[in-house]
């Protein structure tokens, strides 16, 4: 499901385990993004995309090991504003012409404090006092920068903890934005977006027509088949569904045998008398009992 | 959604590990001779709740705990049988109507009730008894990712807790759950 009409914003992923939390940070700055993984990154591929900006996530790799993840350096040639996390702070440096190291003294984990070093549009805001909080968590540090960059900001165990070329706007910071333990991080997404000219243009009800406009061309004269569990994600689908190709539509409820008290029938009720949208129920709650006799491994039960 | 993607199937599947399978993620026969419409694919459930709204769904439905689809399934460690998913089912209720009782149940991200694969003893009524023990799970969180226990009252713990033991044939032990996800997840399986 392609969307194109908005400004989009790629974030390309390196394995990081918070990589969804920058797409989360994103959207609540109502900005339509897309997240990818590095393989996919080439000269067609962005073309498709063409993003207003780029975001390189964390990730768990060491740029300096043989087959670590390094994204097509292309990117650097598209004249957009680009901001690297953690490893993609690292793999920036690294594949400008700057350093990585690994040392006793270059990792930290958890909270640690930011000082300033010289103002930067990224950190307009920050400092009030002179030192922030921002959560880190890197084995590996920035040991030298690629040409063209500046320090501007450091932390103990990173001497380099934000850098930047200010004429080609691409910024790295070692810590995690992203997350809620840095707490001025959204603020640096703000920064990053403004330099890079966003409007936020990407809402509920923009994503609701677009979606309802994509089903359709889907769709087109098939018909569609939605699962029902009575939760709020299914009854939503099932909304959103009906409202794009309405009677090519068919909704079943299957009891497995397993809902909450009374269940069945409240979801019954509110299918009929709010949703307005008709339910096909089964109960087949004896098949699946008899399905999962005598299993008790959790990924075999979630599976059968 | 977001999360259930991310705790499935990683984006690269070479570097980070999967958590838990997801019901809702991949979990589909390979050859169904169906084709997959999942628009809800790449939005977050808070996201979700705005595109319900947006939809026009009533704001009560909308502000529904989050239930798995496999169910009181994975709220039953070890081998399901009959017997235990509905002495399970009993607690749960009661488990949430005391929430709602409370009227705390916004303030709660999800709330269920999870019977233990073990049997320990208790006293009631000066007879010996040997019985299933359950754990409740109350827990806070915006978008299911990460997620923190619900601080409850003790006044809330020990009603609830008499209410179960009192109403629940089977179950003569009750506990709390106040693991933080994560390192946790917020179910059980």
């Amino acid at each position: 499901m392609k969307n194109n009409k908005h400004q989009t914003l790629l974030i390309i992923d390196f394995g990081s385990q918070v990589t969804k939390l920058i797409a989360r940070r994103l959207r609540e700055k109502k900005i339509y993004c897309e997240i990818h993984p590095y393989q996919k990154i080439s000269h067609s591929f962005l073309k498709t995309i063409s993003p207003k900006a780029i975001i390189l996530s964390g990730g768990p790799k060491s740029v300096n090991e043989q087959h670590s993840p390094k994204v097509n350096s292309i990117i650097y040639k598209l004249g957009i504003p680009i901001l690297g996390i953690c490893y993609g702070q690292q793999l920036m440096m690294h594949q400008l012409g700057g350093k990585v190291q690994n040392s006793k003294f270059s990792s930290e984990f958890g909270r640690a404090f930011l000082k300033l070093k010289k103002e930067t549009k990224l950190l307009k805001g920050w400092f009030n006092t002179s030192k922030e909080v921002v959560w880190m968590s890197h084995g590996d540090h920035v040991s030298k920068i690629a040409p063209g960059f500046e320090v501007f900001a450091i932390s103990k165990n990173a001497p380099h903890a934000v850098v930047a070329d200010t004429k080609r706007n691409f910024y790295g910071v070692q810590f995690h934005p992203e997350v809620h333990h840095t707490p001025k991080g959204i603020l640096l997404f703000e920064n990053f977006l403004k330099i890079a000219c966003f409007k936020g243009d990407w809402t509920m009800q923009a994503y609701k027509k677009e979606m309802i406009q994509n089903i359709k061309d889907i769709v087109k004269k098939d018909k569609v088949i939605c699962g029902i569990s009575g939760g709020v994600d299914s009854t939503v689908t099932a909304t959103l569904l009906h409202k794009a190709i309405n009677k090519q539509l068919t909704c079943i409820f299957v009891n497995h045998g397993f809902l909450r008290k009374n269940e069945e029938k409240e979801v019954l009720k509110m299918f009929k008398n709010n949703i307005k949208i008709p339910l096909i129920y089964a109960d087949e709650s004896a098949l699946f009992m008899k399905e999962l006799k005598g299993v008790a491994d959790p990924e075999v039960k979630r599976k059968k | 959604m977001y999360p259930d993607v991310i705790e499935s199937v990683s984006v690269n599947e070479q570097i980070s590990e999967t958590i838990k399978s997801h019901h809702n993620v991949g979990g589909l026969p390979k050859k169904m001779g169906l084709k997959l419409i999942e628009p809800l694919r790449e939005i977050f459930k808070d996201e979700v709740r705005n595109l319900g709204k947006e939809l026009g769904i009533s704001k009560e439905f909308i502000n529904r705990h989050p239930f798995p689809g496999p169910g009181l399934a994975i709220r039953c460690p070890g081998e399901i049988t009959k017997q235990k998913i509905e002495i399970l089912r009993d607690a749960d209720h009661i488990f949430i109507d005391q929430i709602k009782k409370f009227g705390i149940y916004d303030e709660i991200w999800q709330a269920f009730a999870a019977i233990l694969p073990v049997k320990t003893v208790g006293v009631m009524g000066d007879k010996r008894t040997y019985e299933f023990a359950c754990t409740l799970r109350a827990v806070t969180s915006v978008d299911g990712m990460t997620a923190d226990y619900y601080a409850f009252d003790h006044e809330f713990l020990k009603d609830t807790s008499t209410r179960i033991i009192n109403e629940v044939r089977g179950i003569n032990r009750v506990t709390y759950d106040i693991t933080s996800k994560p390192p946790g997840t917020i179910e059980w399986e």
